[in-house]
């Protein structure tokens, strides 16, 4: 007989905690909630599992980062991802294949050294090659002085890789679901209810819900959804955009990424090249995809790679990305309210970070005190002026 | 040979289309070229690569409508004509097919090979009424066409029993099945050059197309509104043991579907 890999199920009028968003983070955040004993949980979504991010993004994972804090959380979350498919019983096709970010200038190339410093000092592995020890490993890349921005070295981070973005958001949800953990797909969350500062439950499109606990984890909607308690943190959501081409033999082994030329791709097992740009310069909720990102994609990664000038596009497609000033997550106990928590931020960037997101998460509401790897994220930091920057680590190419 | 592929933009069928208080919702629609019409630019394509030529895209269409031609361009399409044009919703196949008519008049080509049909309204009247205007010979729905020269083409259409196997005399117009091939996908290089590629850009009056010729007034028919098509009703679904599910559908086809009476 088929088994489901969720059930449906009816909705309760109660729960200890309710997460808002079915994308990675979410289920995640479930999974670990449940491994820690608490599972009469609820993840709502409004639409179907990875309607968001989740299910849009280019799934490359790193931990190359450049702050200590960032280096740290992001390295975590590489390490609980490479025991994941053994974890969920699900083969989540983790291809460590190496991450090249290119350096274009010197300033670039020097930028590359404080983190490939930072990097080992924690033992991140990662370091610098030059154009010549580049070549070797990516033998179509034109390091000739003829584009307009010649490569002048990379950093290069070995444990980086990319993973079956799908795979992970199913396995966290069939691992939830096993453990007891309600999963409802098309009920949105339209108001969440505060008595007294204290959040009590939600009203949903299939009724309301009273809860304990709240955590908004919705990414690229954190803006709308915490509009709904009157709490303003500082998320920009911006369009992302990528693409795919069709399948060709194996001929790029390594995750590339060039921060000047504003594009980055990899290619999958099946084949096909996953391409993409930096966030639409626009602020904007609009998933539509555009003929100027085909345009420039192109015309940039010709730069770089002369030979795909016949790669055919297959598809191209867009999602949400809710930036913040620092290029940090916020996960973070709302002060003002008790009982909810936002878990948002993830930018370009946040897929990599979904177990070590999920796992923080689900300690700091199982034990109601923030872990210290996720301290450096709470919301506060924007008014104490503690940046946690990533700007130049986490842009493009995530 | 010289081709001309008339192209329409229409909204993304793939998406969801709603439809409230007697129109389309605009809202989250996206635009792509109609199916059929690359198609015939796929065929086009092929043609010109055969024996030489240039294929030259042309559409009516408002601002938005220049990313398709940059798409088909991209595809490989030589050049593109932008006919700029507003009144897209009060316009039907018969102002269409005049308009075309008119960019058309006193331009050199041997081929207009378009879609059987458009994809948003399926009316499939423009290319027929254009060949009558033009005062060409017209072949509609073929499935494949052989024999390609300056002079003719060899075209085929399906029936039910047999293939139909005509000769045309160019210049003419020629509608396709989209069963006729697998359109291209844009290469890198495609999309890049696309940016290159001469798209002009033409006002309606400049081509001596009045008022009364365009929108609803050039118009021999008007969409009063549109109605949602009839939702399915939800299906049942069973959840369980096989003997105990299989038995509860059998149940209810036979005492709620009365289709095992
Ligand atoms: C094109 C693209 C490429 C990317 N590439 C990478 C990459 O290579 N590496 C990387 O690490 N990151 C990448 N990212 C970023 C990554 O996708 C996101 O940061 C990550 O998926 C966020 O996961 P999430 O679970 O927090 O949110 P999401 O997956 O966005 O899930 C949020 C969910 O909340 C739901 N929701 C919203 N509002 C409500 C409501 N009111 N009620 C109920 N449900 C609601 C949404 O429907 C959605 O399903 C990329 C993003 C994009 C768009």
């Amino acid at each position: 007989m088929t088994q489901r890999m969720w059930k449906n199920h009816e909705l309760k009028k109660n729960y200890d905690v309710v997460i808002i968003g079915g994308g990675a983070h979410g289920l995640a955040t479930a999974y670990y909630l449940a491994q820690l004993g608490i599972t009469n949980v609820a993840v709502l979504e409004q639409k179907y599992l990875g309607y968001g991010g989740s299910g849009r993004n280019t799934a490359i994972l790193r931990s190359n980062y450049r702050t200590e804090e960032g280096i740290k959380f992001y390295d975590q979350s590489l390490g609980l991802y490479e025991d994941l498919a053994g974890e969920l019983d699900f083969n989540l096709m983790f291809s460590r294949q190496g991450h090249f970010t290119l350096g274009h200038s010197t300033a670039a190339v020097s930028g590359l050294v404080t983190r490939a410093e930072n990097n080992k000092a924690l033992n991140v592995d990662s370091y610098i090659l030059d154009p010549q020890e580049i070549k070797k490993m990516l033998p179509e890349i034109d390091i000739t002085d003829h584009p307009r921005f010649p490569v002048h070295g990379a950093l290069y981070h070995p444990p980086g890789g990319i993973i079956r973005h799908d795979a992970v958001v199913w396995a966290y949800a069939r691992g939830a679901d096993r453990k007891g953990v309600q999963i409802h797909q098309l009920t949105e969350v339209q108001d969440i209810i505060v008595d007294n500062g204290k959040a009590t439950g939600v009203v949903t499109n299939r009724g309301t819900v009273s809860c304990n606990t709240v955590i908004s984890v919705v990414a690229g909607w954190s803006s709308e959804v915490c509009k709904k308690v009157n709490v303003k943190l500082p998320f920009v959501t911006h369009p992302l955009q990528a693409l795919v081409t069709q399948s060709y033999k194996p001929w790029l082994n390594h995750v590339v990424v060039s921060g000047t030329l504003h594009i980055y791709l990899s290619q999958t097992d099946r084949g096909e090249l996953v391409c993409g740009n930096g966030i639409d310069t626009y602020p904007h909720y609009g998933m539509r995809s555009t003929l100027g990102f085909l345009e420039s994609y192109a015309a940039h990664v010709l730069e770089l790679f002369p030979v795909l000038h016949n790669v055919a596009v297959q598809r191209q497609w867009a999602g949400l990305c809710d930036m913040t000033p620092d290029y940090s997550p916020i996960i973070s106990p709302i002060d003002e309210i008790n009982g909810f928590y936002v878990n948002g931020g993830w930018g370009t960037y946040g897929f990599k970070a979904a177990p070590a997101s999920g796992y923080n998460t689900a300690q700091m509401v199982a034990n109601g005190k923030t872990p210290e790897m996720i301290e450096p994220f709470r919301y506060n930091r924007f008014a104490e002026n503690r940046l946690v920057g990533e700007k130049a680590a986490a842009s493009v190419g995530s | 040979m010289e081709i001309i592929v008339p192209i329409k933009q229409v909204p993304d069928v793939a998406l969801n289309i709603k439809v409230k208080d007697g129109a389309v919702v605009e809202e989250g629609l996206s635009y792509v070229i109609s199916s059929w019409d690359e198609t015939a630019l796929e065929a086009a394509l092929q043609i010109t690569e055969d024996v030489g030529g240039e294929v030259t895209l042309l559409t009516i269409g408002p601002e938005k409508a220049a990313e398709s031609l940059r798409k088909g361009l991209a595809m490989g399409a030589h050049k593109a004509i932008h006919v700029k044009y507003n009144e897209a919703k009060q316009t039907d196949s018969f102002a269409y097919a005049k308009i075309l008519q008119k960019v058309l008049e006193g331009r050199e080509y041997d081929l207009i090979l378009t879609g059987k049909q458009a994809q948003d309204t399926d009316a499939g009247l423009t290319a027929s009424m254009l060949a009558e205007f033009l005062g060409l010979p017209q072949v509609t729905n073929i499935i494949r066409f052989s024999d390609v020269s300056e002079q003719s083409i060899t075209l085929y259409r399906k029936g039910d029993h047999a293939t139909e196997v005509l000769e045309m005399e160019l210049p003419g117009v020629v509608t396709v099945n989209d069963s006729l091939n697998e359109p291209r996908l844009a290469s890198m290089r495609g999309i890049m050059m696309a940016k290159k590629k001469p798209l002009e850009e033409i006002e309606l009056d400049a081509i001596g197309v009045s008022v009364e010729m365009s929108g609803a007034q050039g118009s021999m028919t008007e969409v009063l509104q549109y109605d949602k098509p009839e939702s399915r009703k939800e299906g049942k679904s069973f959840e369980g043991d096989e003997t105990e599910t299989v038995k509860q559908a059998m149940e209810l086809l036979v005492s709620e579907a009365k289709f095992l009476a």
